[in-house]
């Protein structure tokens, strides 16, 4: 008899084997370093962060790696980045300097993970105009219909851009308590029945120019900030499309050797334009 | 039974001293169903006064159908005994032994050679050859099989229904002649034929028959599977019972046999025995067509009105055939009626379709054309929405502020797709020795989705501050367009009885356009700016082929067939994005030259053996790749063979998936360049065994296939150099493997009857080892362990219902593993994801029930039906495949699934 039960349970654990064997393929247990660091030309590093990445049918929660050692080293000086706990790490002491490439490096369970950049350096921007006049639009409800009456011609924003390298543009007005060009809009932001105020956005482009659309991208007035970031490869390859079903699914681009995430260089250059009433 | 023997024996004692009969002059007539032999034999006796001799333990338990008028014995005796093992000869006047096993030669010799002495007009050890054609539309047919009542001695027609019959006993025998779809026939020759160019005319089942054409038996199966090995013929007529979206669709019947992988809903083309739809290749009237799909691949790109045949060759297949790893179909188009004018016309739930055929010069010309269009129903809507994910027919655009802002430039658009087909087929005999055809095939898909947009939409944006005015125009174009033309060109020449040459000079274009750019136009008084974003890619395969392919018989146990064979293909692809930058810009051409010859044998009628060679230079990299061919059947009775091939193959061009679920896969050719993209070259072992009564044919397959220079493609962008001139490139990322296909395919088949089908089943895998995708082999996308089918169809009065069922092991895919987030300089978050194993996971086993009934009948002297379709009835959720969202921290998982329950209707309406 016991010998009966010793086989069932054999039996038993031989079966548990078999049938655990097609999940394990789909369950990881190792730690994966994620990196997001992005150092801004003439500034500091003061928010690079390292988690691990979250695992199926693991713990949802997010778990920070901290207490690394992280090496970054311009070329020149090699310094050590400050855990400020919850996986960020700082170095105010040293600014980031445009043209020069860096590099970072820690360990994790033995494995060295590391990556590279460069910090591109910024060539001055232009706007065709500093001041823009928009007639408000007193709408009775409703979305539908714009003025009637004469509109500016569009703003753009323009730059050099020999190298063919990638840009991004973001607008926002930076009005405490801005005025809406139409007054139905105005409403339904104060009602609360929309977040927030508009903020506009460009995908990273090889372009020198960007335009901005006097009716789609200005709803209000006052004065906006134009910040056009000048960005390197491995930053505009996070926006590519990558397939979220089973036909299609890839990993994600990464430049962080034996890890995921990014580590880039970025400069940017700040204009300002005012829209007025006419 | 003892007692009723002996009754039986003495009856013959007395009938035979009576009267002597002769197998020739005597007529019966035969109505049996399934009826014991011995006692079918028994009757002729006492009905005829006929003298058999025969032992009857050998023939115990043997049952044979037969249904004809008053008919020579021979023939009757010939198509009695059909595949039943059993012969039968006349010993001496009025005498026939009929006995079981194999038909030694010289006995038949002899005992024919007694006729000839009393017969002395007639000739011995004739050749006879000609064609076999449809008895009502002149039609040839080709690969049908011609065989001498009573002997296993037989050949088959080609692909232009010639052929030629050696040492035929005397110039009054009678063949036999299959096809499938076709009742058997009985042809008798006479001495006063011209044998060197005989017209042998059978009719489709239904029909009746003429003069010298004797029903046997009605051959309702839809598939031939006792062709060769790893071969299996089907006509599209046969098919027209099973279950469909609406019209019969050739490739969607194939999907139901064993080998050939029947649950790829998103997919006309054909995974054959673990190989991919571009390992397939698939020959129209002798050009190569690159692609296969209607409506994204729901439906085949081919129109069943304009095919006559085809023949599918699973592994295996003969040097005739190369630049493919995995399979053959070939595609024989109708040439159209060389009797009278017909026409039909048809309309389902998808698409209307007619044919026209007439014949010119008193029959020496035929032509045919037939068409198909989709048009706009809800039925088409529902199956484009279901792979376009669309879901409605509003498309919003990318960035709409919440509630949908129409005033801030939001466009509505309906989206526009349709498929057409259009086949042609010119057909002249110049004369008995020569035919001319050409053929053309255009078939193309397109789908619309874009919107225009322009300020006067908006109530007229017109001025500018200080007088500067403008004008604002913004099209949004989303095309993708894809199809094949192709045209062949052929001449076909007998120039004996013994050689046969077929020339051809084809071409066919693949070509596969998607447009999704976004123009921006504003005028103003002095300037007019246009600017582009979006992407463009553009892919145009051409193939220029000629070929001649020779048969010479040496005799009817030694056939030779050779050939050359040359190749051009140029492939273009571009892949733009905005209207400067080209991201892929690909143009490349090779030629591929061949050179083939095969010599078959038959011993002792009974061991066929074919070897071969194929010879192919490759001027890309001025390699030549020799390709070794051989196959073996050994008929070990009439009923149970023993099969085995061998083969080598090459292949050069390779299609390349681009997965979208949004717009249907987007596909490409490239050619191997033997660097980046290695020559795929694959073997193939078989080993199988068949058994095949009238009634039954019971076969299966083994098979091996190993796999080398497998490719996987990905495109990425991907930064390269460093520093200031760092760019984003996009690359192409080539993965080489190898891999190994392999499994066992089953087929029972019941052949006669109201009630005929089969069941297939297979067990099989697909394992691919690259390097790139970690250290242990992975099951390829396409591997099922096991799949089932079992297809049946009955008819009851002008009832014909219809069912297949199919069940398949789910298919492996991959999974996120994990997720992680990361912050963008604009201040919001992306999430991406892990991934795990290459195809570590494996979907939910797929099944499905599909059911048809088809109703056929007369408006006036013409032919017409109209049936049903259930497709999916138990309305079974197959996934097809899984979606991915990380929503706060949490990874949904959405399951795909194409077809649901879908119900169809057809009518079609035939002149003739």
């Amino acid at each position: 008899m016991k010998n009966n039960y010793s086989l069932y349970i054999l039996t038993l654990l031989a079966l548990t084997v078999c049938a655990c064997q097609k999940d394990d393929l789909a369950f990881d247990v190792s730690v994966t370093p994620v990196v997001s660091g992005y150092l801004y030309a003439g500034k500091p590093i003061d928010s690079l962060r390292v988690v691990a990445s979250s695992k199926y049918g693991g713990d949802t929660l997010l778990n920070t790696l901290d207490d690394l050692e992280i090496v970054v080293s311009d070329g020149i000086s090699t310094f050590n980045l400050i855990n400020l706990g919850d996986g960020y790490y700082t170095h105010h002491s040293e600014r980031i300097e445009a043209g020069r490439s860096y590099s970072l490096s820690f360990t994790l369970e033995g494995e060295t993970i590391s990556s590279e950049t460069f910090v591109p350096e910024f060539k001055a921007a232009v706007l065709t105009d500093t001041l823009l006049y928009r007639e408000q639009i007193v709408s009775g409800g409703g979305f539908g219909g714009f003025n009637p009456g004469e509109v500016e011609e569009n703003i753009q924003v323009t730059w050099d851009n020999s190298e063919s390298n990638y840009y991004f543009v973001e607008i926002e007005n930076i009005e405490s308590e801005p005025e809406y060009i139409n007054t139905f809009l105005q409403d339904l932001f104060q009602d609360g029945e929309l977040p927030g105020r508009p903020l506009i956005r460009s995908e990273p482009q090889i372009v020198d120019f960007h335009v901005i659309d006097n009716r789609r991208d200005i709803q209000q007035y006052g004065r906006h900030r134009v910040i056009v970031y000048r960005l390197n490869a491995e930053y505009a390859a996070l926006y590519e499309t990558i397939g979220n079903s089973s036909l299609s699914i890839q990993a994600a681009p990464t430049n962080i050797v034996n890890g995921l995430g990014i580590f880039t260089g970025i400069s940017t250059d700040t204009l300002y334009f005012t829209v007025e009433k006419q | 039974m003892t007692k009723r023997l002996l009754l039986v024996l003495a009856t013959l004692l007395i009938y035979s001293a009576s009267k002597a009969q002769d197998l020739d002059e005597t007529k019966v007539k035969l109505d049996v169903s399934n009826e014991l032999l011995t006692l079918v034999l028994v009757d002729l006796e006492l009905k005829y006064r006929l003298d058999f001799e025969y032992n009857p333990e050998e023939l115990k338990g043997i049952r044979v159908s037969c249904e004809s008028r008053k008919i020579p014995l021979r023939i009757a005796l010939g198509i009695l005994l059909q595949n039943t093992g059993v012969h039968f000869i006349e010993e001496e006047k009025g005498k026939i032994k009929v006995y079981k096993g194999a038909a030694p030669t010289k006995i038949v010799q002899h005992a024919e050679s007694q006729q000839y002495e009393e017969t002395r007009h007639r000739q011995v050890d004739v050749t006879a050859s000609g064609r076999v054609v449809d008895g009502n539309t002149g039609e040839s047919l080709p690969f049908a099989n011609i065989s001498v009542a009573g002997s296993s001695q037989g050949v088959s027609s080609n692909v232009d229904g010639y052929f030629t019959l050696m040492n035929i006993p005397t110039d009054t025998t009678t063949l036999l002649i299959n096809y499938l779809g076709y009742a058997t026939t009985a042809y008798k020759l006479h001495p006063k034929m011209d044998l060197e160019y005989l017209t042998i005319e059978i009719m489709e089942s239904n029909v009746e028959l003429q003069e010298v054409i004797v029903q046997a038996s009605s051959e309702e199966q839809i598939l031939d599977a006792s062709t060769g090995i790893s071969s299996i013929g089907i006509t599209p007529d046969a098919v027209s019972t099973l279950p469909s979206y609406g019209e019969k669709d050739v490739f969607r019947s194939l999907q139901l046999l064993p080998g050939v992988s029947g649950s790829n809903e998103s997919s006309s083309g054909l995974y054959v025995r673990g190989g991919t739809p571009d390992q397939n290749l698939v020959l129209f009237d002798g050009f190569t067509v690159y692609h296969v799909d209607h409506l994204y691949g729901f439906f085949s790109a081919f129109n069943a009105q304009a095919i006559k045949d085809i023949q599918l060759h699973k592994g295996g297949f003969e040097p005739k055939f190369g630049g493919r790893i995995s399979s053959v179909v070939e595609l024989t188009g109708k040439d159209g009626n060389t009797e009278a004018f017909n026409a039909s016309a048809g309309i389902s739930l998808l698409s209307y379709n007619g044919h026209i055929e007439s014949p010119f010069a008193d029959g020496k010309g035929s032509f045919l054309i037939a068409a198909r269009r989709s048009f706009q129903s809800n039925f088409y809507q529902n199956i484009a929405d279901s792979f376009t994910g669309i879901g409605g027919t509003n498309t919003n655009q990318e960035g709409t502020p919440p509630g949908g802002f129409r005033g801030f430039g939001q466009a509505e658009a309906q989206p526009n797709s349709y498929f057409y087909d259009l086949n042609a087929k010119l057909t002249y005999r110049l004369s008995k020795k020569d035919i001319f055809s050409l053929s053309f095939y255009n078939g193309q898909d397109d789908l619309d989705n874009s919107r225009n947009l322009d300020n006067n939409t908006f109530g007229g944006f017109r001025g500018g501050r200080g007088g500067n005015s403008f004008d604002f125009q913004s099209s949004n174009t989303d095309i993708s367009d894809w199809g094949n033309v192709g045209t062949s060109l052929k001449w076909s020449r007998r120039w004996s009885d013994r050689f046969y040459t077929n020339t051809g000079i084809s071409y066919s274009n693949y070509f596969s356009t998607r447009d999704r750019r976004n123009a921006t136009t504003v005028s103003r008084a002095d300037t007019l700016t246009t600017r582009t974003t979006g992407t463009y890619e553009n892919n145009d395969l051409k193939d220029f082929t000629i070929k001649i392919d020779n048969e010479y018989i040496i005799s009817n146990n030694h056939q030779l067939s050779f050939g050359i064979q040359s190749t051009l293909n140029e492939i273009d692809y571009i892949f733009q994005q905005n209207d400067t930058l080209t991201l892929l810009n690909r143009s490349e051409s090779a030629q591929t030259s061949s050179l083939y010859l095969q010599d078959q044998l038959t011993i002792r009628n009974q061991l066929i053996l074919k070897g071969g060679l194929r010879a192919n230079y490759y001027d890309l990299n001025k390699k030549t790749y020799i390709e070794p061919r051989l196959s073996a059947t050994w008929l070990l009775s009439d009923q149970i063979k023993i099969k085995g091939a061998y083969g080598q193959y090459h292949q050069f061009a390779n299609r390349v998936v681009r997965e979208d679920i949004q717009l249907g896969s987007r596909d490409f050719w490239i050619l191997s360049d033997d660097e980046t993209v290695p020559v795929t070259k694959s073997n193939h072992y078989i080993l199988g065994a068949a058994y095949e009564d009238k009634d039954f044919l019971v076969d299966i397959e083994a098979y091996h296939k190993d796999l080398f220079g497998l490719s996987e493609y990905s495109t990425r962008l991907t930064p390269s150099g460093f520093g200031p001139g760092r760019t984003l490139e996009y690359e192409e990322f080539f993965f080489t493997g190898d891999g190994v296909a392999r499994g066992i395919e089953f087929l029972l088949q019941k052949k006669r009857g109201k009630f005929t089908g089969w069941l297939g089943y297979t067990l099989s895998e697909v394992l691919y080892d690259f390097e790139a995708f970690g250290e242990n082999p992975f099951y390829a996308n396409q591997d099922q362990t096991h799949e089932l089918k079992l297809v049946g169809s009955y008819s009851l009065g002008r009832w014909d219902f219809s069912g297949a069922f199919i069940y398949a092991t789910g298919k492996p895919y991959t999974a996120p593993t994990g997720y992680y987030e990361l912050p963008l300089i604009d201040g919001s978050t992306e999430s991406y994801f892990e991934v795990s194993t290459k195809n570590g996971l494996r979907l939910p086993d797929y099944h499905r029930l599909d059911l048809s009934a088809t109703y056929n009948f007369y408006l006036g002297n013409s032919r017409a039906s109209l049936g049903m379709s259930l497709i999916n009835l138990y309305n079974r959720e197959n996934v097809w495949y899984k979606e991915y969202e990380v929503i706060e921290g949490n990874l949904f998982v959405t399951d795909v699934s194409l077809i649901k329950l879908t119900p169809s209707l057809f009518l079609k309406w035939n002149l003739r």
